[in-house]
């Protein structure tokens, strides 16, 4: 039975996933988080989906923790060939020449390459911090 | 020593499980639930370390459960069992607060790394699609620039550099770089000056 034969559980969907985990987040840190999705949602792979639903709740989980935010923003891009997603804080940001990775992103970025993807953490301090997951498409 | 609940509602599929994780020295089950309520009492009850949770249970389903014990027990690790790598359940799991998930067919060894991998609070994730997501592309995009292409084109034409771009969608530069090589790509240029002349 091949994936496409099957329609997904209503509300199963990462696009209504992420909505759901920001608002969620929102609610319980008071810090308003702003999702927005482009391109053509198309349903990814489980795992990718998964993934990306992972990076979403540790890269709030570290906004939480660390940038004093007032705002944040959640974006995921859909591609022809890749979907990107977008974490981005107003907080105090950081130097990541000079900061060490913390475990959860590390693992996060592991994760992300085996997938065959790739994570950008962009930061200064002062100017908020993103963090950017992006992961190729399989074959449709 | 690391303390596991099985919660499984196939007595056969537990009692595999049982047995392969009866070899392991580090390994202990603690005990086992054969519904999803069943799962919720005796998370509570036991405290153990890692839940091998099941999805499709009668009573209470898996995510339910994962979501009630997670409720209750923040710090649970939960490691979902499925059958299938497509289940459209697997999603509402990790949502509801499921720290991985793993197929049934899984080797044993595979098996025991998770577990362990997840007592640490890692998140594991059945391997390797990889091999089939790399390299493999999807076909030719279509020459059509998309709402956001054209969203990016624009503040490009007005002279945003990358980082002004990134400030005014929310967006990371490195999404940005993406948004314009699939412009370049799609207007068949080669720089942002012959794309803004380009779509013109």
């Amino acid at each position: 039975m091949g994936r496409n034969s099957k329609q997904p559980l209503e509300g199963a969907s990462l696009p209504e996933a992420l909505r759901r985990v920001a608002a969620r987040w929102a609610q319980e840190t008071g810090i308003p988080a702003v999702v927005a999705v482009t391109g053509e949602p198309v349903p990814l792979h489980p795992e990718a989906e998964v993934t990306l639903l992972r990076a979403v709740q540790e890269a709030l989980a570290n906004v939480c923790k660390h940038a004093q935010a007032r705002r944040v923003s959640v974006t995921l891009s859909y591609m022809e060939d890749q979907v990107t997603l977008d974490v981005q804080d107003d907080g105090v940001g950081f130097d990541p020449s000079a900061a060490t990775e913390g475990f959860g992103l590390a693992a996060m970025r592991q994760r992300v390459e085996q997938l065959g993807g790739s994570v950008a953490v962009e930061s200064a301090p002062g100017h908020g911090t993103t963090v950017a997951v992006m992961l190729p498409l399989h074959p449709s | 020593m690391i303390r596991l609940l099985i919660a499984e509602d196939h007595p056969v599929v537990r009692d595999g499980l049982r047995g392969m994780l009866a070899g392991q020295p580090d390994l202990q089950v603690v005990g086992e639930a054969a519904d999803g309520a069943a799962a919720v009492a005796l998370a509570a009850e036991l405290a153990p370390d890692v839940i091998l949770m099941d999805l499709r249970m009668p009573v209470l389903d898996g995510v339910a459960a994962i979501r009630q014990i997670r409720a209750r027990q923040p710090a649970a690790a939960i490691l979902v069992l499925t059958t299938y790598d497509t289940d459209s359940d697997i999603l509402p799991a990790i949502e509801a607060g499921a720290t991985g998930y793993l197929l049934k067919d899984a080797p044993r060894e595979e098996l025991y790394r998770a577990i362990r991998a997840t007592s640490r609070g890692e998140t594991v994730l059945a391997p390797a699609v990889a091999a089939r997501l790399l390299g493999k592309m999807r076909a030719p995009a279509e020459e059509k620039l998309s709402a956001r292409e054209l969203e990016v084109l624009s503040l490009v034409a007005r002279g945003a550099s990358n980082a002004e771009i990134a400030q005014a969608l929310h967006i990371s530069e490195a999404t940005v770089k993406s948004h314009l090589l699939h412009i370049f790509g799609k207007l068949g240029v080669a720089d942002r000056a012959a794309a803004v002349t380009a779509a013109v």
